[in-house]
């Protein structure tokens, strides 16, 4: 298909198959937007340049084709982001000249007022060539407007009078109109956001092809931004016209009119006009340089599939699974037929670019190369790699794991569908048991209660067991609480027996497929469950018997108007993975963020009754002893502690300091014994008898460390802290490795490295 | 047997308590029509509303209307669209204005339904469609005349009408409760206005006259999904959060939300026998209009 009428006549013709079905259903979409907006806003509709031409000529082709009206109230809108940026001048200068630096980053102020002024046949004799304005960086425009230059006041006047005439010529186009309607292509509403800011006294809408935000856009209008085919920010498979994402040039290219932009407004006998709307509305739409929109154009005027709602969404929903492919797996035929032409740069730039690269533009540029620069990378790829390797590359740049043929069938309908998506329906077993221990603490238990309730996740059973407290409480905590009633068993201890016992009584009391023990003080973010629950059961999950998130620390701070937060922290952030190693140091992970399978629960046996404190440290070393924990590194969960002012309802780990010292030696005693019962010979005694020794150590460094910020010189740098932790971190290093290959053979290396590090730390806070 | 072992032995007994027994026992039962109908569930429901009504010394019954006041049959809401645009397909037809097919209704409905609840006025944070607005918009893309709306709305009502039956048992105790004194509000969440609703209560249910307000969230512009509608009912009323009752089928709206809001609530939950029917009924549907060429899994609903 090199012959270039060959390809013009192949591009007519899928603009007719394959584009013009889509087109009408975006036509049907725009139509009874239009209409509804009419309807129930009085707004006034604008077809904002330059595609809003070529999109209003469709319109008009689409009505013609189905005997219905169109807008009553609808204009053509003569507008460019570029012409915002002048006409809007005298209202939002900021926002105009942010727009300009973003779009000018690497080039110069001068560059900036050049690319003003190309339409008025270039810079005006008053601004001198050597004025030292044009050469600071884009960057400094703004502060360059604002600088007594003379190239400030020339410009200055210049966009002044063009705001003017913009506003005079707006004012007359909107009239008494409190709602505006702008129709446009895509794809983050820039002149929208332009225009709102400059009018915040209408109301503004968009009508878009598609909506898609890039990275920090500002996405605060979205909802009054209707993406009429689409809205999503990325290709999802199921959703066909998302493909548009990734050659978004495509309906781009279509709808650009063979015109000049418009640019700058004029004062004429009957008033602002601009210039170049003349020749954008007197454009000839040739067969031979815009094929396909006269592929789509023709299939509009015709509509051979059917004029009803009924019939345009059935044609169009023949077609979209195989557009979707297309833009995501072309071949080099199909790259060719939707990729071959050019887009013109606007901001007052006479640049072309073509969508795909020719070899023959750069000859040293590298395949990959030209796959990088080319505004379509799936087409680009299909040029580039032969028929046996392009899907396998376009994969790859689309960050896909779905093959081509899998396309066609995530467009399928649900039904057709089911097999692949089925997720398990409710049984009698819920999904998870939460178990939640309370005593006599109404106020965090009501909290509690209100933080499961607002899970996404629903198929659980919540077990509060009253540990001996009055249980009028919590029976009435429960009977007030927006929770599902169906799901909440309370079991009332009558005595107290111990947290460990209690959260025994509790699983007893319910079946489930995964456990997490919610204690009452504690909370978690609303997608929880639904995370961790999705990770056990996914692929992923597979290999791991529980599951970890990251947590928030929360300071607070009860009184008796409620609970007051005082701070919120990440907690034991640095946690990638859970190693016994490491979780004989010491307990890393709350309660809270721990979803483990009741399965190891059953084989690894119960909560140490007999503990009165670190049950849990003790039932999570046991735990890693039988199975691995996976950890999804999103705060998820939120650790409550009551560490500020007074030490009503106090934690365990901050109400029984003393205790946590004595039964965290007990504990490491106990797996000692274990081992050397158990495992004679085994290194598990030399990694409990070196965790303490590491921990000993990691806290004298942390207490050094902390003692070197608060005697250091206020105005000292932050780099020291950095240098300090990185030091703490060769530490722990040296001392995972000395704990592998045993203690006895590096015991010397060990203390001098400690010596080493005193020695630091000793000379920084000198 | 060890000391600690004949200590434990010694300690009383755990008791178990479970809660929602007797929403449990409604989403249980095959048809909340029938259970509200003098089955048993039904008395065990009045009775409970009964008591709480008098536990909480509630100055304000606040029910939900679809699905609580008047139940639904088991129709997905697709269908029952797609059913109401056969019969609008056929009042058209008779009226002179054409024949429209009934996929072009339906997918015309979906759109302006879209559109009122995207689109239309905010108040609050709150949009809310409205069915005049969703029916002139209709008519506007189908190339109706304006007064065609008036088939559009009469249709709408007659359908609705036969879908519907009322719930006797809690009928029966909210009159029970206006004669004692308290007053008794609907709140619905609901495209059609308190006019319509009104108009569709009657004919279902006869008159109501113990009701002292109907209250639309598509006239209120706020809604109980969001929470915003029951600061508002407050004031209207002059009422304190803590002395109204509210009941309804929505876990989230009729039952966590006003809860939020400091009011005490009742779940009166679907029947999993009911969701399952509906369930089938979408399903079929989607199949049926899959076998016609055409995909609506975009707009169908439960």
């Amino acid at each position: 298909m090199t012959d270039s009428s060959s390809l013009v006549e192949v591009q007519y013709q899928q603009g007719y198959r394959i584009l013009g079905p889509v087109f009408a259903q975006y036509l049907a979409r725009l139509h009874q937007y239009i209409n509804s907006f009419e309807e129930q806003h009085d707004a006034k509709i604008l077809f904002a340049a330059r595609a809003g031409v070529r999109i209003q000529r469709l319109y008009e082709a689409f009505a013609k084709a189905r005997g219905s009206a169109t807008a009553t109230s609808s204009d053509f809108f003569w507008v460019s982001r570029f012409m915002a940026v002048k006409g809007l001048w005298n209202r939002i200068p900021e926002a105009g000249c942010k727009l300009l630096t973003k779009e000018f980053n690497a080039a110069t102020c001068g560059d900036i007022l050049r690319a003003l002024y190309r339409v008025e046949g270039g810079l005006p004799s008053d601004i001198r060539a050597d004025d030292p304005a044009l050469t600071r960086p884009a960057a400094e425009f703004r502060a360059m407007m604002l600088s007594d230059s003379e190239a400030a006041r020339v410009v200055g006047s210049y966009l002044a009078q063009q705001a003017d005439l913009f506003e005079s010529y707006f004012a007359g186009l909107v009239q008494d109109r409190k709602c505006v309607v702008l129709v446009d292509s895509g794809w983050q509403g820039t002149t929208q956001l332009l225009m709102q800011s400059a009018f915040p006294e209408l109301e503004w809408w968009g009508l878009y092809w598609g909506r898609s935000f890039l990275p920090k856009a500002d996405t605060r209008s979205a909802h009054k931004m209707v993406g009429l085919m689409f809205e999503s920010d990325a290709f999802i498979p199921h959703v066909p016209n998302s493909a548009i994402v990734l050659h978004r040039h495509l309906i781009e290219g279509i709808l650009e009119p063979n015109a000049p932009s418009i640019e700058r407004f004029a004062m004429a006998s009957e008033g602002p006009v601009a210039p170049e709307a003349e020749a954008l509305l007197q454009e000839r739409v040739q067969k031979a340089t815009s094929p396909l929109f006269c592929g789509v154009l023709d299939y509009i005027k015709q509509l051979p599939d059917g004029s009803g709602y009924g019939a345009i969404a059935d044609a169009y929903q023949r077609v979209a699974p195989e557009l979707s492919r297309i833009l995501a797996f072309p071949t080099r035929e199909e790259a060719l037929t939707f990729g071959t032409f050019e887009r013109s740069a606007d901001f007052g730039r006479t640049l072309k670019v073509p969508v795909l690269v020719d070899k023959s533009e750069d000859e040293k540029q590298t395949a990959e190369d030209r796959i990088a620069s080319a505004l379509w990378t799936s087409g680009q790829i299909a040029l580039e790699y032969p028929p046996q390797l392009k899907e396998a590359r376009q994969r790859q740049g689309l960050g896909l794991r779905l093959t081509a043929r899998a396309l066609y069938d995530a467009a399928k309908s649900p039904s057709q569908r089911k097999g692949a998506l089925a997720v398990p329906g409710p049984t009698n077993r819920p999904a998870v048991a939460v178990i939640m221990r309370t005593m006599d603490r109404p106020v965090l238990l009501e909290r509690a209660i209100g933080s499961v309730a607002r899970q996404t996740f629903s198929d659980y059973v919540l077990v509060i067991v009253c540990d001996g407290g009055p249980i009028d409480a919590v029976t009435a905590a429960v009977e007030q609480s927006p929770i599902d009633q169906r799901k909440v068993i309370v079991v009332d201890n009558v005595v107290n027996r111990g947290m460990e016992a209690a959260s025994n009584i509790a699983i007893a009391a319910c079946d489930s497929e995964f456990i997490v023990i919610h204690d009452d003080d504690d909370s978690w973010q609303p997608d929880f469950l639904q995370k961790t629950v999705t990770f056990l059961r996914g692929k992923a999950g597979q290999k791991y018997g529980g599951v970890i998130t990251h947590s928030w620390y929360l300071s607070e701070q009860v009184t008796p108007d409620g609970i007051i937060q005082c701070d919120r922290r990440g907690y034991q952030d640095w946690v990638e993975n859970v190693q016994f190693m490491e979780l004989c140091c010491g307990n890393f992970f709350p309660p809270i963020a721990f979803l483990f399978r009741r399965a190891v629960y059953d084989a690894i046996g119960k909560f140490d009754e007999r503990l009165p404190v670190l049950g849990d440290w003790d039932f999570n070393l046991r735990f890693v002893l039988n199975s691995d924990i996976g950890v999804i590194k999103e705060k998820l969960a939120n650790y409550h502690h009551r560490d500020v002012g007074n030490t009503m309802y106090p934690n365990s780990v901050i109400g029984d300091l003393d205790k946590h010292a004595e039964f965290s030696a007990i504990m490491r005693n106990k797996y000692l014994r274990m081992h050397e019962m158990s495992h004679e010979g085994s290194p598990g005694k030399a990694f409990v008898s070196m965790a303490h020794v590491i921990t000993d150590i990691r806290n004298t460094v942390r207490a050094l460390d902390a003692k070197v910020a608060n005697t250091r010189p206020a105005s000292a740098s932050d780099t020291r802290i950095a240098r300090a932790q990185a030091m703490a971190d060769d530490r722990w290093v040296a001392l995972h490795y000395i704990a592998a290959t045993g203690p006895a053979d590096h015991a010397g290396d060990l203390g001098w490295r400690a010596d080493c590090h005193w020695v630091e730390l000793h000379h920084r806070t000198q | 047997m060890s000391n600690m072992a004949l200590l434990v032995e010694s300690l009383p007994k755990p008791v178990r308590m479970e809660f929602g027994r007797l929403e449990a026992a409604i989403a249980a039962c095959d048809s909340r029509i029938q259970a509200m109908d003098g089955g048993e569930e039904g008395q065990q429901f009045a009775e409970q509303v009964a008591s709480r009504l008098l536990r909480e010394n509630a100055r304000v019954l606040s029910l939900d209307v679809f699905d609580t006041v008047l139940l639904r049959n088991d129709a997905c809401e697709a269908r029952r669209y797609f059913d109401l645009s056969h019969n609008l397909s056929a009042a058209l037809k008779k009226a002179g204005l054409g024949e429209i097919p009934a996929i072009d209704l339906y997918l015309t409905r979906c759109e302006a339904m879209e559109f009122g609840y995207r689109a239309s006025v905010r108040v609050d944070g709150c949009v809310e469609g409205r069915i005049e607005d969703v029916l002139a918009n209709q008519v506007k893309n189908l190339g109706l005349p304006k007064s065609a709306v008036k088939i559009f709305l009469k249709e709408e009502v007659a359908y609705e009408c036969s879908a519907l039956m009322p719930n006797p048992a809690l009928i029966g105790i909210a009159s029970r409760f206006a004669k004692n004194g308290g007053k008794v509000i609907l709140v619905s969440d609901m495209y059609l206005s308190a006019k319509v609703i009104a108009a569709v209560i009657q004919k279902v249910a006869g008159k109501l006259s113990f009701i002292e307000r109907l209250v639309s969230s598509a006239d209120a512009i706020r809604n109980k999904r969001s929470g915003t509608i029951f600061p508002w009912l407050e004031k209207e009323l002059d009422v304190p959060a803590e002395q109204f009752l509210h009941i309804g089928d929505s876990l989230i709206s009729d039952f966590q939300r006003p809860i939020r809001a400091g009011w005490k609530a009742m779940h009166f939950p679907i029947s999993d026998a009911e969701h399952r029917r509906r369930q089938q009924s979408l399903d079929q549907f989607l199949d049926e209009m899959e076998a016609n060429g055409l995909n609506v899994s975009r707009w169908a609903k439960l």
